[in-house]
């Protein structure tokens, strides 16, 4: 788009009343701008990896830190829970399920899914 | 960083998350079978068949994504036409980098 600095921009989010649908679209973002961040992480990781035995040494002992595991918990359930809203974004946009009643039973089984999957997820190869 | 229509990087950004999603479950299955605490079999594994390429391209796909995503929530939130340039830099910059710094890692690997 040639002229984008001409655009409207977003309304203030503190002007909707909050409801469980726009609740889940901007946790949406909030998630994803989150995650962005931890990005980094992965990196160090493989980084870690290449530098050898002594780095990957410090890297464990660090991620055995409970802190840095619930961290990465929030992460899992940050990721979980952008994935799954992902593919019920990606299903509007192919046209299905627009209506009130389609959104917000998936808010809630969204909701419900990502906390099983962290459960997994953490249980696995977090603790 | 990507001087494309914005059709075609909403077209992207949708595409590089169902490869995220494979991906992920990809990675999930693969690494079950090892202990990540321990560098040995971690190494391995990156080493082992295709994986250390597979993981370059996770993270260039996540990367991907997360700059279009990123490039949203810029355009739509920083209306100060210097700040946005500015924002703009940065997260190009770090992604550049990213992608470089996980390229060079797993080669090295």
């Amino acid at each position: 788009m040639k002229n984008k600095e001409f655009l409207p921009v977003s309304p203030h989010l503190q002007i909707y009343k909050p409801q469980l649908t726009s609740m889940l679209s901007i946790a949406h973002r909030i998630t994803g701008f989150c995650l962005s961040l931890t990005l980094p992480l992965f990196l160090v990781w493989i980084g870690c990896v290449s530098v050898g035995f002594s780095a990957y040494e410090t890297l464990v002992n660090i991620c055995s830190n409970n802190i840095v595991r619930i961290i990465f918990t929030l992460m899992t359930y940050g990721f979980s829970y952008h994935m799954l809203n992902g593919i019920r974004h990606m299903i509007w946009d192919l046209g299905y399920g627009l209506s009130i009643k389609f959104s917000s039973i998936t808010a809630i089984i969204i909701i419900i899914l990502s906390f099983i999957i962290t459960l997994i997820v953490s249980v696995r190869y977090i603790f | 960083m990507l001087n494309l229509p914005e059709k075609t990087l909403w077209i992207i950004q949708r595409l590089s998350a169902i490869f995220i999603c494979l991906f992920t479950v990809w990675f999930l299955i693969s690494i079950n079978s090892i202990e990540l605490d321990n560098y040995y079999e971690t190494i391995n594994w990156i080493k082992a068949k295709n994986n250390s390429i597979l993981l370059f391209i996770f993270s260039f796909i996540v990367l991907l994504h997360s700059n279009l995503g990123l490039t949203v929530i810029i355009d739509d939130y920083v209306h100060d036409l210097k700040y946005k340039k500015i924002f703009f830099i940065i997260k190009n910059s770090l992604i550049i980098f990213c992608i470089s710094f996980s390229g060079i890692c797993l080669y090295l690997i």
